[in-house]
């Protein structure tokens, strides 16, 4: 039978009042589990968490996740590339994925990780994939261009155009050295604490 | 590259099970990494839902059970709400000290499910019903008038679950329990340590490694300090003292 000390102690910890330091959360770990939820219920769970990672779609490229954040009519594109400090231009290219992020001063990084919220790895891991889709397109686009048949062919060749940037921008495909070695370097500088603004 | 999803670097590999880790410190856990897992849910992999649910599921039903006294069907719910949460907010977590950050993560989603599913609880049936399914009528354990105290803070509790505000009650839950921290720092330190850890049933061998004292004399211990906390407790609430004095 418990004690009520002890039950107000756990209403207290619930709270946030008082803590463990993480010796329960280790505790947890710990734990051999002896009592197993029925198969139907983890069946249904599954679907759920299935269901729901349908609905999570991963960001591709910077593109993508510009795109996806304006898409809400509160998000004016004017207002965001103030706040990262580049001009609109710039602004419009990076949505379309027509500049390479590599020439987006990290300062202007710096400030998109805190105006997103978002880890620094993802957002590298965005510029790797949008630098390697803006490395890759020119041999793409020639690869179209050779593209040719008699009927409907604008609407194929945008079509194959759309899916080959989803596909180029999906994949893992190496990049020259000299581009990593970038991408690395602005890496280091947003994770660097002693930067202005930067992450502590 | 393989490697468990803990705290802590691995040290044995058990024969009898294969597929887990056995670590110094004695957790045993999947032999899959933490980043393994993150990695696989991020890229949408369901393989990531039958590993985030094989490490997860039943440990937490368990621990919403045994430990917060929560129905079993709820438990099952409310965990399975978690996952959900976990799947959902993938995105926004990232690694920052150790293989280990995932899981107190989770622990933290968790942590505030139970404490919403008890807010609720608070607010529609109150608490104190729930508390004399414990000990709490012991009299042995208890006076009157330190029962009164408890339903006092129980009370106070409920009553902040109550408000309309969601900002408002944030705060106003914390600080109608702020009275019990304040109880455990005019403790001694292994005293709190030990309080605190054994209401969520942090074994003894533990508690010694924080405290430095053996676990045979916090054994004994524990009683005394509880007794002496409700007692502490009692202090901060001279009006419901009286009352029962003069009773």
């Amino acid at each position: 039978m418990k004690d009520p000390v002890d039950r107000l102690l756990q209403l207290a910890f619930l709270e946030g009042v008082i803590s463990t330091r993480g010796a329960y959360e280790k505790q947890v770990a710990r734990k051999q589990v002896t009592a197993k939820r029925s198969p139907a219920l983890k069946e249904s769970v599954a679907r759920r968490l299935e269901r729901e990672l349908g609905s999570v779609q991963p960001v591709a490229t910077v593109g993508s996740f510009l795109q996806k954040v304006l898409e809400s009519p509160a998000v004016q594109p004017r207002d965001v590339s103030s706040r990262l400090g580049i001009t609109a231009n710039v602004f419009a290219m990076l949505t379309r994925n027509r500049i390479s992020p590599l020439k987006v001063s990290a300062e202007s990084w710096r400030r998109f990780v805190k105006l997103f919220q978002i880890p620094v790895d993802d957002l590298i891991e965005m510029i790797r994939r949008t630098q390697q889709l803006i490395h890759y397109r020119s041999s793409f686009q020639m690869t179209l261009a050779r593209y040719d048949t008699r009927k409907n062919k604008e609407l194929k060749a945008t079509t194959l155009a759309k899916a080959t940037e989803e596909l180029y921008s999906r994949a893992d495909l190496p990049l020259p050295d000299a581009q990593l070695r970038k991408i690395e370097e602005l890496r280091t500088e947003l994770l660097d604490p002693a930067a202005p603004d930067g992450k502590s | 590259m393989f490697l468990p999803p803990v705290l802590e670097k691995p040290s044995v590999t058990s024969p009898l099970l294969p597929d887990f880790v056995l670590f110094s410190s004695g957790i045993l856990m999947p032999r899959t990494s933490n980043k393994e897992l993150v990695d696989l849910l991020k890229r949408g992999e369901r393989e990531g839902c039958s590993r985030l649910m094989d490490a997860y599921l039943d440990r937490l039903v368990n621990e919403a059970v045994s430990i917060f006294h929560l129905p079993e069907a709820e438990s099952e719910e409310l965990v399975s709400d978690c996952l959900v949460t976990v799947v959902q907010q993938i995105h926004t977590f990232e690694f920052r000290k150790s293989d280990g950050d995932f899981h107190f993560w989770v622990m933290t989603i968790f942590k505030n499910r139970v404490r919403d599913f008890v807010r609720q609880r608070a607010k529609t049936v109150g608490l104190v019903t729930h508390f004399q399914e414990s000990n709490f009528e012991n009299e042995e354990m208890f006076g009157q008038g330190e029962r009164d105290v408890i339903a006092a803070i129980l009370g106070a509790y409920e009553e902040a679950t109550r408000d309309e505000s969601t900002s408002a009650r944030e705060i106003e839950c914390r600080e109608r329990l702020r009275v019990i921290e304040e109880v455990l720092e005019s403790m001694e330190s292994w005293e709190r340590v030990l309080l605190r850890c054994r209401a969520l049933e942090v074994p003894y061998e533990d508690i010694t490694r924080y405290t430095g004292k053996p676990a045979s004399q916090l054994k004994v211990y524990h009683g005394r300090i509880r007794k002496k906390f409700i007692k502490l407790l009692a202090v901060h609430y001279p009006e419901v003292m009286e009352g029962e004095r003069s009773s």
